[in-house]
């Protein structure tokens, strides 16, 4: 671990403390687990930038974190005592929580306990002995990287700007430095959202508990009418999706909702189309098809537009989140501050990566196929090789490899 | 404009407390009997209030409703009762509700603006009446448990959630009521003395409240002994008038109508609740008990679930050996 922390704290003796900029530094709580210890350090607080880099370089953490809270006293150490003044609003988006099939190749699971193991998404507890002893070792991946991307990017596009009003240029996004995105919302409306408030802003981007009937859909004599696709929210929303729907399934995706009146849907596609493209609310929706199963198609339809967020960090008022422009301690990369407009061409695997003096020689215990900047690596087990210093501290902090002699 | 009326409709409005401030007057100017008009309809108010019944306003004299309504909320504070503050936010929350319904809308957007700082706008599509910022809405909407009120029901459109007029209706009253509750909490609210000569005019009052509280202690429950913990902590809340979660709610109403109480029982068990609604107590009782929609009788959640939702408290020995909170009852009832 000595040249991982010699390159943290070059990093962090470097850093420009304007670099280390947030919003109301002060009411924040600091804190960060060290090299020497996995235990957290918390409840500091900086009056300014000078002095927070000063205190890195001194204490380099593996890990850095402040508060999404803004306090009264972020040094308290009591929770009532840091007087809790508002927080702001953060949606966490992690290809650990997004169901990817790359993972069945990159994500190894493993039980302490019996020593079974497996690939993708980790068990609970383990299949062979029950225990819940999992250890997992995660990997980033392009692929991962890219449908968080897009999570992110529908989360902004279809939810945050349209929906609730924030102007793209009032959202920050972070990337989290491994595998996945985190979107701060700082504006003063939303910091006094109470915990019960968050919970129904990340329900709606989830879609939880909708309601298709509050929506407009209903049958009245015998007609079924449903939200207009040009209709703003959810209510567009549901009419688009199934129009999409409609549009695209095959006949064999229809048959599983529908059974034998798959065929129905089918025939009459493009007078369903019309109708909802002319009508509005008004959709034609061929006999036989009740308005039960009109709901069923709706809800497999919705499944694309629903956000894959982690709900517990946005829910969660007093959260740690990640430091901008620190770094990752499983990975070496910087956790980059990036504006709506440039999150499209940025590449993690090459625009986090902050090491790049010259090569090392390591001895690589075990990685699946990966690739850092345009240096691609794996599968490969048990080798020595000299590999460019990105690459290397990304393997040391992963634990997946060491110093070559 | 907001008239001398709205303010005797609406006294949570930030117009209506600095009318009152022009009187000048304290809780100890009470004290001389000039007052007894004012005195005796702020009684009459309270009486109301543990009653649970609404009191219609008076309209031939607006200044003695205003005056009067201030009066009644600062003994209800001074009486460091919690229960009756409770009771009277409750009915205040009912007669908003009642009155803003029927309200004009464009008045309804002032009252949302001097009472709350609410930004309403009128707002003409799909069928809802206004629109509210998001933010707005949030301060008070998840309070209610019910999946019409959830965010992803509403129309959201830039920032802004439309809504139709009963809903404002609802969450402005709401807003009242929580209005009274917090007030509760602060210092010069808490430090709040009741002068002599007002105190025992209060005589009636404190023995309404007792006796009312008595019935409602009365109706017990069939071998108390044998009850769990849990279902007594919850059961301990309701009569004391605090409010209970939805969870607990269930947890309750499903345990005793196991245990062979009748609908009607558990109803009046409730009626002591802070925010009791008798048509929703109604109807969730006999949903619960199977009477509506489906017929399956639904039975208390086990253990292990009431325990990740913070109700299994107070556990004891017996807790050991049982998984269900009816279990717990079998068990015991035997031994008793
Ligand atoms: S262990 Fe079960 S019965 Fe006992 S208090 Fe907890 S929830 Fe109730
Ligand atoms: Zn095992
Ligand atoms: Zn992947």
């Amino acid at each position: 671990m000595n040249i991982i922390f010699q390159a943290f704290k070059r990093y962090y003796s470097n850093i420009n403390p304007s670099d280390l900029h947030i919003i109301e530094l002060e009411k924040r709580e600091i804190a960060l687990i060290p090299f020497k210890e996995e235990r957290m350090i918390r409840h500091i607080s900086f009056k300014d930038l000078t002095s927070l880099k000063n205190y890195l370089e001194n204490n380099v953490p593996l890990h850095l974190y402040y508060s999404s809270a803004y306090y009264g006293n972020p040094q308290a150490e009591d929770m009532n005592a840091k007087c809790w003044e508002g927080a702001d609003l953060i949606f966490d988006v992690d290809a650990d929580h997004i169901p990817t099939d790359c993972k069945n190749l990159h994500d190894k699971w493993f039980c302490l306990n019996c020593n079974e193991y497996g690939f993708g998404v980790p068990p609970e507890d383990c299949p062979k002995c029950k225990q819940r002893k999992i250890d997992v070792t995660t990997w980033i991946c392009e692929k991962c990287l890219d449908i968080a991307k897009e999570e992110v990017l529908k989360l902004i596009d279809e939810y945050l700007v349209p929906d609730f009003g924030i102007n793209s240029k009032d959202i920050e996004i972070c990337f989290s430095g491994h595998r996945g995105y985190h979107i701060h919302i700082q504006l003063e409306d939303f910091r006094k959202l109470s915990g019960d408030g968050r919970r129904e802003i990340a329900d709606y981007v989830r879609g939880i508990g909708i309601d298709l009937r509050a929506h407009g859909l209903r049958l009245i004599n015998g007609i079924v009418f449903g939200p207009d696709i040009r209709d703003p929210g959810w209510r567009g929303r549901i009419a688009r999706a199934f129009y999409e729907y409609i549009s695209k399934s095959s006949i064999e995706e229809l048959e599983k909702i529908l059974g034998k009146k798959a065929e129905l849907i089918i025939s009459k596609r493009e007078k369903i189309l019309d109708s909802m493209m002319m009508n509005g609310t008004k959709w034609f929706i061929p006999k036989g098809i009740g308005i039960k199963k009109i709901s069923k198609i709706v809800e497999v339809a919705i499944k694309r537009n629903l956000c894959n967020i982690d709900e517990r960090v946005t829910i969660d008022i007093k959260r740690l989140i990640r430091y901008p422009n620190s770094l990752h301690g499983k990975t070496g990369l910087k956790v980059c501050r990036l504006s709506y407009s440039n999150l499209n061409k940025f590449d993690p695997l090459k625009d986090a990566v902050v090491f790049k003096s010259g090569s090392i020689k390591i001895y690589v215990k075990e990685v699946p196929k990966i690739r850092m900047e345009d240096y691609e690596l794996g599968p490969i087990k048990n080798e020595v090789l000299e590999v460019p210093e990105s690459l290397a501290i990304y393997l040391i902090c992963k634990g997946a490899a060491e110093m070559g002699k | 404009m907001l008239t001398i009326e709205d303010l005797a409709k609406y006294p949570f409005l930030n117009k209506a407390t600095s009318y009152i401030a022009q009187f000048g007057l304290t809780l100890d100017d009470f004290s001389s009997g000039e007052f007894n008009k004012i005195i005796d309809r702020a009684l009459m108010k309270l009486k109301y209030a543990i009653e649970g019944k609404i009191l219609r306003i008076d309209s031939s004299e607006l200044d003695i409703e205003i005056l009067s309504h201030a009066l009644a909320l600062a003994l209800a504070y001074g009486m460091k009762n919690a229960w009756i503050v409770r009771r009277f936010a409750n009915i205040e929350q009912k007669k908003c509700y009642e009155l803003m319904k029927a309200e004009e809308s464009k008045k309804l957007i002032e009252i949302a603006k001097d009472g709350f700082g609410w930004n309403l706008e009128l707002a003409d599509i799909n069928g809802y009446d206004f629109s509210m910022p998001l933010n707005q809405f949030l301060q008070i909407a998840p309070k209610f448990q019910s999946q019409s009120w959830k965010l992803v029901n509403f129309m959201v459109s830039n920032g802004k959630v439309y809504i139709k007029k009963e809903k404002i209706a609802r969450l402005l009253s709401e807003a009242v009521k929580i209005k009274i509750l917090k007030k509760m909490e602060e210092e010069e609210v808490k430090r709040m003395k009741i002068p002599e000569e007002l105190a025992i005019k209060l005589k009636d009052i404190k023995k309404l409240i007792r006796s009312r509280r008595e019935i409602m202690e009365e109706r017990e429950v069939p071998k108390e002994g044998a009850i769990p913990p849990c279902i007594s902590a919850i059961m301990k809340d309701v009569k004391e008038g605090k409010p209970v979660s939805h969870m607990a709610r269930f947890t309750v109403t499903a345990f005793l109508l196991n245990i062979g109480m009748s609908v009607e029982e558990i109803f009046n068990f409730f009626k002591n609740i802070a925010d009791f609604d008798e048509n929703k107590a109604l109807y969730q009782i006999r949903h619960i008990a199977g009477m509506i929609g489906s017929k399956t009788k639904y039975i208390p959640p086990k253990c292990e679930v009431l325990k990740s939702s913070g109700l299994c408290i107070n556990q004891d020995k017996y807790c050991e050996k049982v998984k269900h909170p009816l279990q717990y009852y079998k068990i015991r009832r035997k031994g008793l």
